[in-house]
């Protein structure tokens, strides 16, 4: 019986040389690798950003230092990954949301008017389900600096702390905590843009 | 009927669940993806040489203090070479044995 060789066992293989064994590496945690990605990154770009992801992880092996664990490190580098994406991507520094409800298809808006009117709950469930909900998601998020972005996917949508939010953009505590602070601003001002033009007032 | 916060409230707890819903998904990732980032590192040549990596993956205080010791030897070194010079000096001199000035 073969016995999987563990994570710091490959990283020595591949720092002596061994390219080879950052492929068993690498598919013990590509779906990680993937999830992270999708959360973030467009779905015609995952493949790309998740390649250039793991030539990343790669190249930065020597630097891990196994304070944290081979998981932790990796998650961070991939995160990174996202956000330089949006960096790189992102042509909204300063955004005065003025065409936001001009790109609105009328099924989002439909979709929009239902949400906010309608108390049901089983209809609630069945509406988040709709391809509307992330259409509406991404078209906010399009109006959303990169630095906006990733803080509220982590903070503000995946739940993560500030401390840990920080350790995986490589910011600092406080900066990530001002960031967080603007970003919900910033989303809670869009949000109020979509409510306040809506059709539908019950 | 809503009051526009309340909307607003709505509007958001909604996109976060959809978020949720959406976060489920598991990826479908094609079989050779390991392989193939590994064929581009290797066509790209960023293999790690082996032995110099290890000097990088030396952490910064351990290498610190290896080189302090490597100094402090020196100079243990370097004082112990001077003392037995001194010494072998001192006896060329003084001691009989050694002693090419004296007359006898």
């Amino acid at each position: 019986m073969k016995v999987e060789e563990s994570d710091s066992e490959l990283i020595m293989k591949i720092l002596s040389g061994d390219s080879n064994s950052f492929a068993p590496l690498l598919r013990r945690y590509q779906g990680l690798i993937f999830k992270i990605i999708m959360k973030y990154i467009p779905q015609n770009q995952i493949e790309e950003v998740s390649q250039e992801s793991a030539i990343r992880i790669f190249k930065a092996l020597a630097n891990f230092n196994y304070k944290s664990s081979f998981k932790t490190w990796l998650t961070t580098i991939v995160t990174r990954s996202c956000y330089d994406y949006w960096r790189k991507h992102s042509k909204l520094q300063e955004d005065n949301f003025s065409s936001l409800q001009n790109e609105l298809t009328e099924s989002q808006q439909d979709w929009i008017d239902s949400i906010t009117s309608d108390s049901s709950i089983t209809s609630f469930n069945e509406q988040i389900k709709k391809d509307e909900a992330k259409e509406v998601l991404d078209l906010l998020f399009n109006h959303l600096g990169a630095e906006d972005r990733m803080v509220l996917t982590l903070i503000h949508l995946d739940g993560y702390s500030i401390k840990d939010a920080a350790e995986q953009l490589c910011w600092s505590e406080s900066n990530t905590k001002v960031r967080s602070f603007r970003a919900k601003l910033r989303l809670r001002e869009l949000l109020e843009k979509l409510v306040q033009e809506g059709k539908v007032n019950v | 009927m809503f009051s526009k916060n309340e909307k607003t409230e709505k509007l958001d707890f909604a996109l976060r669940e959809a978020y949720k819903e959406n976060s489920y998904y598991e990826p479908v990732i094609q079989l050779e993806w390991a392989d193939s980032i590994v064929k581009k590192i290797q066509e790209n040549d960023w293999n790690y040489t082996p032995n110099i990596v290890f000097i990088d993956r030396l952490n910064i205080p351990f290498a610190s203090a290896i080189a302090i010791f490597c100094g402090l030897l020196s100079i243990y070194a370097i004082s112990e070479t001077i003392d037995a010079a001194d010494f072998l000096i001192t006896n060329m001199l003084f001691n009989d044995q050694f002693n090419f000035m004296s007359t006898s």
